[in-house]
């Protein structure tokens, strides 16, 4: 074994035992609100101690914003939520200014990206313009106002949701632009018991179609995401952890199927989320296996299929399950 | 009319051994139509002198016979002129159809002419046929050709059919160049005046001055001639194209060209060819005076081209002495005797084309030749059938995993020779593998030591327990494969084995000497079955 290339400072393994406790109250106390959905709430915390934003495909109705609520409310965090309709500006999710008649000033109107979590739902409903202004704030993490840049509070994460049906009058994200999320998640029906939990608990007692998440309680506050983030930064990568991702990422290139593959911001992306994953798990140091297990989400979005790999039907996740088959794990 | 009538004569016959379409100064093909239109463009070009003569000539005439009448009133000689357009290209055409043909025309040629140029159709183009909108394209049929009423709208019909359009372009195109010359020239002049000249009397449509009007006629006379000319001639190049193609002038003079390499009697057998080929283009009704003896000589009236060459044809048929001549004719040919060898006589029959007659065996021959081809149809089939059986069978094979038929495994699976890259080879292994790791990890080489215990409970789990662990496998995989195949105590000693591994492998963390010994007391049980 030689010995790692990135020196990382090694986290103290107290920080990590309340690391790991503190990821674990936050998917239980998720799970209060939200039935069901384990992978989906991994992968989705992962994402946010990694930084990242997710982009969430999956039909309507699976509890998409409960889910962005009930993390919300966990860490005391603002939550915003906007529907993204063909009409939208961009000033609409950034803000704008507005000239008051009686102050004689121009008054700054800031706009629902200032927040903390932002579910930005159906974001393939607006145009290009909008999407771009919201996928910059994803990128930059601030917002250009009258001149004036003004940061977006941290932590920040943006939860973007696309319908797989209706694509009617849509405008789907370009692959520049869904190369900025860092992972795609798929949210799929939750299974028969996990529905019939899921009926149960928010039909009783409930009037109406209002979302519940009082049951969730505050576990922390921003300060600490925001150091179970750089926990998370801080975990240890192996250099044989960093080749497989690597490896697996190139392979995306030269496999047949796939017309373009994921560059090299997928292995960094790739990567960074295996830290926050490793951590989630309560570990300071990464495995090939939690490269395995994020591999999906983080690269899903970065391919592109061959004409012929679409007439087969064959979606990305196949073909990346066959890139995972073949490329040998690490150990040399 | 003799010399107007010319490209009717040439044309049309074909045959004739005056001139003809050999005597032609243009390259007779097929052109395109505005490629036609510069063929009259050249030919004016060519012959602009005596273009201009005869022009002179008319046009001195039409105002010698104007002036005495109009002379107080000079804005009215250029609407008449305008009006009397068609008789002034009469006398263009008729230069550029006799140019047709090489022959120079001077102006007692056109006096001498005078009365066969004006006389066909002049009266209709100056009064009801004036408008025209194709009229420098319609002008040959009735001056050439000397058609009128029926025959010249049947004629017309035929001719526009293609080159209509142009015709129609290139008449618009001659009103917007006179036009813009009338302008052009008026502008140009009145700038160049100096201020205060006697022509400058412009004071609008209804003040014109005496001396603007007759400096106007000027202009207009100018225009005329520089214009006319040209339309006269684009319209005559889409005619003989229009005939070229009708009448096939290039194929006659490819057929004249071919005459002058070849012998006399191909040349004849030839143009009786052509003559037949012609005949046979001709309409149905035309059919009918050909039977009469007495077919009318083209000289004695104006006749249609289809006609004309038919009778010339004929004519050349019956009178010419070519085609009365007899030849002899002597070939070799064999006739067997019946007293050569049989290889002579087929040779000889060979040589000379000669056919054995029908014999009775023939049939015998056929009969044989059919079962041949039955049994290559057999075979064929047989071909076909088995491989097209041989590509199912080989397709069944090929998929035989996905098929899910009885008795195949789901995967062909061959034991990796590594797994995450640890080599599990049976061979590879110590016979005692606790006791070899334990000496690795007492010489302080912990991670070898682990790696061999780790790996050598890989080889153990597929090699003897027959777990199928692909080489893309991580540590998880492995955990996860072994969980469903050990029973409980070996299952956890993989696991702790593997967490030890992990954390060596990944984290750099040395496992405790206890914990060390732990796993190599447990190894022998959990993978050999050993106690």
């Amino acid at each position: 074994m030689t010995t790692p290339s990135i020196p990382t400072p090694a986290p103290d393994p107290g920080r990590i035992q309340w690391a790991a406790e503190q990821a674990e109250a936050l998917r239980t106390e998720i799970h209060r609100a939200l039935v069901g959905q384990e992978a989906v709430v991994n992968q989705v915390l992962a994402a946010f101690l990694a930084g990242g934003h997710v982009l969430l495909e999956g039909v309507p109705g699976l509890g998409k914003t409960l889910l962005v609520r009930a993390l919300a409310t966990t860490f005391r965090g603002d939550f915003a939520r906007i529907q993204f309709t063909p009409d939208l500006m961009p000033s609409d999710v950034m803000g704008h200014a507005l000239w008051d008649m009686k102050s004689e000033q121009f008054h700054l109107r800031r706009g629902p990206v200032f927040t903390n979590l932002l579910l930005a739902d159906e974001v393939n409903r607006a145009p290009a313009k909008t999407q771009a202004a919201l996928l910059e704030v994803m990128q930059e993490q601030q917002v250009s106002l009258e001149g004036r840049t003004l940061p977006v509070q941290a932590p920040f994460m943006v939860l973007a949701t696309q319908n797989p049906i209706e694509q009617e009058g849509t405008y789907p994200l370009p692959e520049a632009q869904l190369d900025r999320f860092l992972l795609k998640v798929h949210m799929g029906y939750p299974e028969v018991h996990e529905e019939v939990a899921l009926v149960r608990q928010v039909t009783t007692g409930t009037v109406g179609d209002a979302l519940r998440v009082d049951s969730v309680r505050p576990l922390m506050d921003a300060a600490e995401i925001l150091e179970l983030q750089a926990l998370a930064a801080s975990v240890r990568v192996d250099d044989a952890v960093l080749d497989y991702a690597v490896r697996i990422v190139r392979a995306t290139r030269e496999w047949p199927g796939i017309a373009i593959g994921a560059g090299p911001r997928g292995a960094i992306a790739l990567i960074r989320v295996v830290r926050a994953h490793a951590l989630l798990e309560g570990r300071d140091f990464t495995t090939p296996d939690d490269v395995k297990a994020l591999a999906l989400p983080a690269l899903r979005h970065r391919l592109q299929r061959s004409p012929e790999t679409e007439i087969e039907g064959l979606g990305p996740d196949d073909l990346l399950r066959a890139v995972l088959a073949k490329v040998p794990a690490p150990r040399a | 009319m003799k010399a107007a009538a010319k490209p009717k004569q040439r044309g049309a016959g074909g045959a004739g051994n005056v001139g003809g379409v050999g005597g032609m100064t243009f390259v007779p093909r097929t052109r395109s139509t505005l490629e036609a239109v510069d063929l009259g463009l050249s030919l004016l070009q060519a012959h602009w002198k005596p273009v201009a003569a005869l022009w002179a000539l008319q046009l001195g005439l039409a105002l010698a016979l104007c002036l005495p009448f109009l002379h107080a009133k000079p804005l009215w000689i250029p609407l008449i002129l305008w009006w009397l357009k068609p008789w002034l290209d009469r006398g263009v055409l008729f230069v550029l159809s006799r140019a047709v043909f090489g022959q120079p025309t001077s102006l007692w040629d056109a006096l001498g002419e005078w009365r066969s140029i004006h006389r066909s159709g002049l009266l209709a183009c100056l009064l009801w046929r004036r408008l025209t909108p194709m009229r420098s394209y319609v002008l040959p049929i009735f001056q050439l050709e000397g058609l009128r009423g029926l025959a010249y709208r049947q004629r017309a019909r035929v001719l526009t059919r293609q080159g209509g359009g142009t015709a129609f372009l290139l008449t618009c195109t001659g009103w917007i160049l006179t036009l813009l010359s009338l302008v052009g020239v008026i502008a140009l002049i009145q700038a160049m005046l100096p201020p205060g000249s006697r022509l400058q009397l412009w004071d609008g449509f209804g003040t014109m001055s005496a001396p603007f009007q007759w400096f106007l006629l000027g202009v207009v006379l100018l225009v005329l001639t520089l214009t006319e000319p040209l339309f006269v001639a684009g319209g005559f190049g889409l005619y003989l194209n229009r005939r070229t193609h009708l009448e096939g002038w290039d194929l006659e003079q490819a057929f004249r060209r071919l005459a002058a390499r070849l012998s006399v009697a191909l040349l004849l057998a030839l143009l009786a060819l052509g003559g037949l080929g012609l005949r046979a283009q001709e309409p149905p009704a035309a059919a009918e005076p050909a039977q009469t003896e007495s077919a009318p000589h083209p000289d004695q009236g104006p006749l249609r081209p289809g006609e004309e060459a038919r009778f010339r044809a004929q004519r050349i048929l019956k009178e010419d002495p070519a085609f009365k001549r007899t030849e002899d004719v002597r070939t070799l040919r064999y006739e067997p005797t019946g007293r050569e060898p049989k290889w002579l006589r087929s040779f000889l029959d060979f040589v000379f084309g000669k056919k054995e007659p029908a014999k009775p065996t023939a049939p015998r021959n056929l009969d044989f030749l059919k079962a041949l081809f039955d049994l290559l149809a057999v075979v064929g089939k047989v071909l076909l059938v088995g491989s097209l059986l041989a590509f199912l069978l080989w397709l069944v094979y090929r998929f035989r995993h996905r098929l899910g038929l009885p008795g195949v495994k789901a995967q062909p699976w061959e034991a990796p020779e590594a797994i995450a890259g640890l080599d599990i080879r049976p061979e590879s292994l110590p016979p005692d593998v606790p006791a070899a790791a334990r000496l690795l990890f007492a010489h302080g080489e912990a991670r070898a030591a682990l790696a061999l215990l780790y790996r050598a409970a890989l080889a153990e789990l597929v090699h003897r327990r027959g777990l199928e662990i692909p080489a893309s496998a991580t540590e998880g995989d492995c955990l996860r494969a072994a969980g469903e195949r050990l029973e409980a105590d070996p299952a956890a000693t993989f696991r702790a084995l593997t967490a030890s591994w992990l954390r060596l492998a990944y984290k750099d963390e040395r496992p405790t000497a206890e914990a060390f010994e732990h796993l190599c007391a447990a190894w022998p049980a959990a993978f050999r079955g050993q106690s």
